[in-house]
């Protein structure tokens, strides 16, 4: 069944109107913490950080804590392999993945299939084709 | 009715720069990281968060209170963000000051940001939406557009001249030598001013602060706490906030009437009844160097027309007789917008703590002052005096 929608005005050239943009462009710095997390990815490292004061290890990597506020500048390595929390399925599918011992997860692509409850690896592009972004991982991958 | 004193007990800034590595809620994490152990507290005492950050398109983030969330210690807290245009940064301290006068909360943090570098090629195409669609937007004007009508509205009211609006540009930046975190501090002269680039006349490229990327915070509390923390609080005494028109062909533009009545609400809140006599110094809103002289006479520091001449004697020297602007203002220490108000609130604190180093008015501490901002389309004032 249709569900009707009552316009006002049904066209822009019915009464006195012009089309615009709003020019912005950007160039984000990624951080402190940013470059170091996507400076590891470059070196097939998935980082998190590592609050010295509560011992609580995070994601995504940040220069202070998300649950005590203490400054965070020591990261560690996550062994990368995780469990599937949520998938989404669309065109691409994207996994929601949580790592052992870590607080937060990373969303990227899922390659084949997985159920959320399943193991997942994090699976990097070649070395020699990394750059330092999110795109240097290709996504999670069933292991197993 | 205001139920409560609120004191002041620690303020931080980062640095200010063109283009920070630091992202915006890296900033407001170091700005409140300083501004609380400044104060001896952790952000296990503070109850409440004022964040104040002006447009989304800076940063490049919409959402950009909730983005801040994590950096500005908000999380699991009461947590507002505040906006003001260019008055957001003074207005940030004021809607932390209303949540401990309130009686609502005991410990309030105030984080003023923005990132204003991610925003190519300049920050001021930001500005190219907030003009009339029907009236103005067509034009294809901008900021510097309406700045240099108003600062020519200004000079032919008062037959001011180029040299004298220089001088404010001088002074702030000289002034901004003394400052740590200052991002165009220099000793320039009038010759300087009048010899750099013709942006729109007569505004000219030393008559305007840069775009830039930082964060400032401070810690608001109750009397109560202030007394458990600190034998040397400093006192919000009086707040004041007044929006225009957008409209501003609707208002005589050499008079910020607006900046008036901010003023008039804080003075009367705080009993001052001869500003110029009552109050050590001010940090006045000086984006541009003009500005400062058109905010001197809307805060009833000066005559109509008089701040020129208060400059060319040097009264507002930092040693002069009523000093603005001893930080080295925006013009001197830089302008990342909300940051940028909110530093002077800091100045204010550090200037009445006795803090201010070689800043210190008259090389002593200060005992009342007041920080001012402006903001949206010329159309907002907003003032907080405080006490030592």
């Amino acid at each position: 069944m249709n569900v009707p929608i009552t316009e006002r005005l049904a066209a822009g050239s019915e009464v006195r109107a012009w089309e615009d943009t709003i020019p912005f462009r950007y160039e984000y710095t990624a951080g402190v913490a940013g470059e170091k997390f996507l400076r590891g990815l470059r070196d097939g490292e998935i980082l998190a950080g590592l609050c010295p004061s509560c011992g609580l290890t995070s994601l995504p990597l940040r220069m202070y804590c998300v649950d005590c506020y203490a400054e965070v500048t020591k990261s560690v390595r996550v062994r990368p392999a995780g469990v599937v929390r949520a998938l989404a399925r669309g065109a691409r599918t994207f996994a929601y993945v949580e790592f052992d011992g870590v607080k937060g997860g990373l969303v990227h692509t899922l390659i084949g299939s997985a159920r959320v409850g399943s193991r997942v690896v994090v699976r990097f592009r070649p070395k020699r084709q990394r750059v330092g972004a999110l795109s240097d991982v290709l996504g999670f991958e069933r292991s197993g | 009715m205001i139920k409560r004193r609120v004191a002041v007990i620690g303020a931080g800034m980062t640095l200010f720069r063109r283009r920070m590595l630091e992202t915006g809620r890296e900033l407001s994490y170091e700005a409140s990281r300083m501004a609380l152990e400044a104060a001896g507290m952790s952000m296990k005492d503070v109850e409440s968060v004022v964040i104040g950050t002006a447009p989304d398109a800076f940063d490049g983030v919409h959402m950009k209170g909730e983005y801040l969330i994590e950096g500005a210690g908000g999380v699991g807290r009461a947590n507002t963000r505040v906006y003001v245009g260019g008055g957001t940064g003074v207005f940030t301290p004021v809607g932390g000051w209303w949540h401990v006068a309130s009686g609502l909360f005991d410990t309030c943090l105030v984080v003023g940001e923005e990132k204003m570098s991610p925003l190519r090629p300049h920050p001021q195409s930001a500005f190219w939406s907030i003009f009339d669609h029907t009236t103005e937007r067509p034009l294809g004007v901008t900021l510097l557009w309406i700045f240099a009508l108003e600062m020519r509205r200004y000079m032919h009211a008062h037959n001011v001249t180029e040299e004298d609006i220089a001088l404010v540009a001088v002074k702030n930046k000289m002034n901004a030598l003394d400052h740590p975190c200052a991002q165009i501090a220099s000793k320039i002269t009038v010759d300087d001013v009048m010899n750099s680039e013709k942006i729109v006349w007569p505004v000219k490229r030393y008559d305007v602060s840069p775009p830039s990327d930082g964060a400032a915070a401070a810690v608001l509390v109750s009397e109560d706490v202030a007394r458990k923390f600190t034998k040397d609080p400093v006192w919000i005494d009086g707040v004041g906030w007044n929006v225009d028109t957008q409209y501003w062909t609707n208002r005589e533009l050499c008079y910020p009437a607006y900046v008036e009545r901010a003023a008039r609400m804080a003075y009367k809140m705080a009993k001052i009844e001869d500003p110029r006599r009552q109050l050590d110094f001010a940090e006045v809103y000086d984006p541009f160097d003009y500005k400062e002289l058109h905010h001197m006479e809307g805060l009833l520091l000066a005559k109509k027309g008089e701040a020129p001449r208060l400059t060319r004697e040097g009264v507002t020297q930092r040693n002069g007789e009523f000093p603005v602007n001893p930080s080295g203002g925006l013009l001197g220490v830089g302008n990342p917008i909300a940051a940028a108000g909110m530093m002077k609130v800091c100045e204010v604190f550090w200037q009445l703590r006795g803090e201010a180093g070689r800043r210190q008015v008259r090389g002593k501490r200060a005992e009342r002052g007041l920080a001012q901002a402006w903001g949206d389309l010329l159309q907002c004032g907003t003032v907080i005096t405080m006490k030592g």
